[in-house]
């Protein structure tokens, strides 16, 4: 199964790279270019690891790391 | 983006729709857990806060009637610190709106289709939510339209069949503890109902027209006690018909509910009622959070073509709502314990903040009549 989406995932990001791309450039657009790159190379390595199995940092543990100063007070609060 | 512009009407739905939100099926369960039958006071006592919560929201967006609430943050807390807060900002949202997903892929494999993988259901619901942003705000705006009479029609409906098994004695005894819990139980009803509006922010004052934003503020007033009535109805309703106990036991109770329905031995399981009406109102707040985030992120980094960026964050996002929450109790625990704490510092300190510095720099440059 992991396969599968590794491989769709890629063409997925090759076939949005292609449309996209150089419609970018022939617009003189970098700064586009670069948050889309940055963004479709995030998105793709994620969704690799995650067909591998490989453990991703949760976006939640880290909310949760940020807030966990005041958790004994919200434990009390809605007990 | 294009200078789009949605009419009144539009708004009080979209904001109807967006109070109802994630929290119609769920809410009366943690609200119950606390405030036990008198869940219901609980849900009033919300309401009234909430609207001290609308009106601070609606002024401080009326304050630069052609800026959204990041760049108002990028403005007021200046270039380096408002960069950051906006970036957290923008974190939050879309981890907001894989949350979301996550629900949606939860509640539809324990609930209906078992045997489906969650993240079919997962990446449907983000491609749906990625067309909807690529048809632009107009397209969503009209779309909430419709929306709003089908929830109205399908939420009357079903509580409408479910009267008869009303049971008046399970509200009593009322304020059996004083009103320590009941303040308690609001508080997860303020969570998930009425801080997340900050984010309507982002479309309020920025897709209006000039001429109409007092009447958009009265329209939004409107969809918001709409929308608080339409909890209340559902709090009201488990307490009536399940009781306090079971309410806060089951994990989406006013679905437990509907399946109560027995009217003549002909209407019976009519749930999925009551999950058209949540289908579409979690679409309309995953939809709000997706485009908050993926406009604020545009906006941060001062992009000209904002919908270059939509799929790649579409990609991130069916990704991530998958691994979100690792399990229910983590979802129970964190939805408690961080979430609250959470959306307390973007929708109620963050705005009191913007107001004082708003109020300092006028001072500053001696602008006091332009305090209104």
């Amino acid at each position: 199964m992991g396969i599968v989406v590794i491989l769709l995932v890629l063409v997925f990001s090759i076939v949005l790279c292609v449309i996209e791309i150089p419609k970018m450039l022939q617009d003189r657009q970098y700064r586009e270019l670069w948050t889309f790159s940055i963004l479709l190379g995030l998105g793709t390595i994620l969704a690799i690891l995650k067909s591998l199995n490989v453990d991703i940092p949760n976006p939640s543990d880290f909310i949760a790391w940020v807030y966990s100063p005041v958790e004994g007070v919200m434990k009390g609060l809605l007990k | 983006m294009e200078k789009i512009k949605i009419t009144s009407h539009q708004l009080m739905a979209i904001t109807m729709t967006y109070v109802c939100g994630a929290s119609t099926i769920i809410i009366a369960s943690s609200a119950a857990s606390l405030a036990k039958q008198d869940a219901w006071i609980s849900a009033v006592v919300a309401a009234l806060f909430g609207l001290i919560v609308i009106w601070l929201n609606t002024y401080l967006g009326g304050l630069y009637p052609d800026k959204t609430y990041v760049e108002v943050i990028q403005l007021l807390l200046g270039k380096w610190l408002g960069g950051f807060v906006v970036a957290t900002f923008v974190f939050v949202c879309i981890g907001g709106a894989a949350q979301f997903v996550w629900y949606v892929g939860d509640f539809f494999t324990t609930q209906y289709m078992t045997e489906t993988p969650t993240y079919i259901i997962d990446v449907l619901f983000v491609i749906v939510i990625v067309i909807a942003i690529f048809y632009g705000l107009e397209a969503i705006a009209r779309a909430s339209e419709i929306f709003f009479y089908i929830i109205i029609a399908m939420f009357i409906l079903s509580m409408f069949l479910v009267m008869p098994n009303i049971n008046i004695d399970n509200i009593f005894p009322v304020l059996e503890k004083g009103i320590v819990p009941v303040l308690k139980g609001s508080l997860p009803l303020l969570a998930f109902t009425v801080l997340p509006l900050i984010i309507l922010n982002m479309i309020y004052p920025v897709n209006i027209n000039v001429n109409d934003i007092k009447d958009a503020k009265k329209s939004m007033l409107k969809g918001y006690i709409i929308g608080m009535s339409i909890t209340f109805i559902s709090i009201v309703m488990c307490i009536f018909v399940l009781g306090s106990t079971i309410t806060a036991d089951v994990r989406y109770p006013v679905v437990f509910l509907t399946k109560e329905i027995n009217v003549g031995i002909i209407f019976t399981r009519l749930e999925a009622l009551i999950v058209i009406v949540w289908i579409l109102t979690i679409f309309n707040n995953t939809l709000f959070y997706f485009y908050a985030g993926f406009l604020g992120l545009s906006q941060l980094l001062k992009l000209k073509d904002y919908k270059k960026i939509l799929l790649p964050l579409g990609l991130i996002m069916a990704v991530i709502s998958n691994f979100v929450y690792d399990s229910v109790p983590y979802e129970i625990d964190w939805d408690t314990n961080v979430w609250f704490p959470c959306i307390f510092t973007y929708g109620l300190i963050l705005p009191v903040v913007l107001l004082i510095v708003y109020c300092i720099k006028n001072i500053k440059t001696g602008n006091k009549l332009n305090m209104k």
